[in-house]
């Protein structure tokens, strides 16, 4: 569980994040969306401590972060970023086993650990020997992702994990992610500019702008209950279809009408799949 | 490892072996090239030589290989931003000084023989290992950094077991060009009495003695010739991780 309240960060004159309150409770997911340099990279590297708040609090499971050390602090917390970082002088194996072992855990427990991560993963086990170089952009990720879950972190922090990936590749890791995510009942912050990786993945969701968090929900009240101008003109016109498109059919209410800004029926939810109001007024399947 | 590489460097020594303890048979290549004079004779034989300007390329080159990577890791600590600029600084500012000048100055107070000119060595060699050390710890991907300090390296661990070894392959690279500088410049010492293979060159430019002055001047670019191919090598061994996935 992560609670954060009245974060803030600034950079000289130029405040990067503004009083910031955010909850994610236990084994959920939570997206933090927003354009580029809206201080959403910023919040995490506050919370990891790779950055000094200004002010604020943040408690992960009870504990406020600046009663540990940040180094210890930070193995407890699995990191991802877009460009994966991984270590180029070392296996895949080694890169996993980098936090098992400053854990100091011992060498058997850590080759199963790995060897569950690849599978895990969705990669063969004989990758642990190869080199970063010798990976696809896929599969780096995917051992960013093993490297980040490999000594069984409380929560993970991905920074745009899937951003540097060709379409076909990123909506392909974020539906393992998402199934992934779900098994192992993670608590995840997952910060990213793309709305809709944001409905495939997030349980809350939260948009910021200008260092600020502008609304905080489920996907779905966003569609009915923005109180921000910014929300509707960031979301983009088609965040209903995409809501209805991306969104599993069970974590939306079952009847569902869809209105646009004008307040017109785009569609409903129903049981039994979803019907569009085609441009003749009639319904469609 | 492979061995085709080894050979050439193998070759180069065999070369070196010879142009020192068998010069005559270069000579009868060399001698229709070149104009000979009719200078008094070395007094010390080749041999002799090579081992007077291998300790002093051994003595001021593993002093600069120490203490350039000592200072270049210091500099980039998070605490060492002022020391960093004034070793950049330093080490521009000692690179405008002629060697020579150096040595010709330092015997007034370090007195005549190979204490200038190890001063002088130890001042250029550290130059280039300090410059590729802080180079290749700096130019460390930021995203490798990033990674390591977020999942909870320190600082320390940071540097030592992420930011060395992926700088590796270009701090080598110092430490190659380093002991090149070193092994030519070690003859500027015959000049104040240091020996080495400065000797027949200085007696050669003397009495204008061409096959003179190359019996000191092939011994030494053979010299570096080998030492460099065995520092490729080497480097080639060390960054073997760079050599598989194809960065080198």
């Amino acid at each position: 569980m992560i609670r954060i309240r009245g974060l803030a960060k600034s950079y000289g004159d130029v405040p990067a994040v503004q009083d910031l309150n955010l909850e994610i409770r236990k084994g959920e997911l939570c997206v933090l969306l927003g354009p580029s340099g809206c201080g959403k990279s910023t919040t995490l590297r506050l919370i990891n401590r790779l950055l000094p708040m200004d002010s604020g609090r943040v408690w992960i499971n009870g504990r406020d972060t600046t009663e540990v050390p940040p180094d210890i602090l930070r193995r407890s917390l699995g990191y991802v970023i877009q460009n994966v970082g991984l270590f180029p002088h070392m296996t895949v194996f080694d890169n996993i086993a980098v936090v098992p072992r400053l854990k100091k855990w011992k060498k058997d427990r850590i080759a199963r650990r790995v060897e569950e991560l690849l599978s895990m993963t969705g990669l063969p086990f004989d990758y642990a020997r190869r080199y970063p170089r010798e990976l696809s952009g896929g599969e780096a990720q995917r051992v960013g992702v093993a490297r980040a879950l490999a000594a069984e972190p409380s929560v993970l922090l991905m920074d745009e994990p899937f951003g540097a990936l060709d379409l076909l590749n990123r909506r392909l890791l974020q539906k393992e992610f998402r199934g992934l995510q779900r098994r192992l009942g993670m608590t995840v912050l997952f910060v990213t500019h793309d709305v809709e990786e944001s409905l495939e993945l997030a349980d809350t969701m939260a948009v910021m702008n200008r260092g600020r968090i502008v609304q905080w929900g489920r996907p779905e009240d966003f569609l009915f209950r923005s109180r921000d101008p910014f929300i509707p003109r960031f979301l983009g016109s088609d965040y209903g279809l995409n809501l209805l498109r991306l969104r599993p059919k069970e974590e939306t209410s079952s009847r569902l009408r869809i209105l646009n800004e004008a307040g017109e029926v785009l569609g409903t939810l129903e049981d039994g799949g979803f019907f569009l109001a085609s441009g003749a007024g009639e319904w469609e399947k | 490892m492979k061995v085709r590489p080894w050979l050439g460097t193998l070759l180069l020594l065999a070369l070196f072996l010879v142009s020192i303890f068998r010069f005559e048979l270069l000579e009868a290549l060399l001698r229709p090239l070149v104009r000979t004079g009719t200078g008094a004779p070395l007094r010390a034989g080749l041999p002799e030589l090579a081992l007077q300007h291998l300790v002093l390329v051994l003595l001021a080159g593993s002093f600069s290989v120490l203490t350039g990577v000592v200072l270049g890791f210091l500099a980039v600590l998070s605490r060492g931003r002022d020391f960093r600029n004034l070793l950049v600084g330093l080490s521009s500012f000692t690179e405008t000084l002629p060697s020579v000048a150096v040595i010709a100055l330092a015997v007034p107070v370090l007195g005549y023989g190979t204490g200038p000119t190890l001063l002088a060595l130890c001042l250029y060699g550290i130059l280039p290992v300090l410059r590729n050390t802080i180079d290749g710890l700096e130019g460390v991907d930021g995203d490798i950094v990033e990674a390591a300090r977020g999942m909870g390296m320190n600082e320390a661990r940071t540097l030592f077991s992420v930011r060395a070894p992926v700088a590796l392959p270009v701090i080598l690279a110092g430490v190659r060009v380093s002991l090149i500088v070193t092994i030519s410049a070690a003859t500027l010492g015959a000049a104040v009495g240091a020996g080495g293979f400065g000797v027949p060159i200085v007696s050669g430019i003397r009495s204008f003695d061409a096959l003179m002055i190359l019996r000191g001047a092939v011994p030494v670019s053979l010299m570096a010739l080998f030492a460099d191919s065995l520092l490729r090598r080497a480097a080639e061994a060390a960054g073997g991780w760079a050599v598989r996935s194809g960065s080198l």
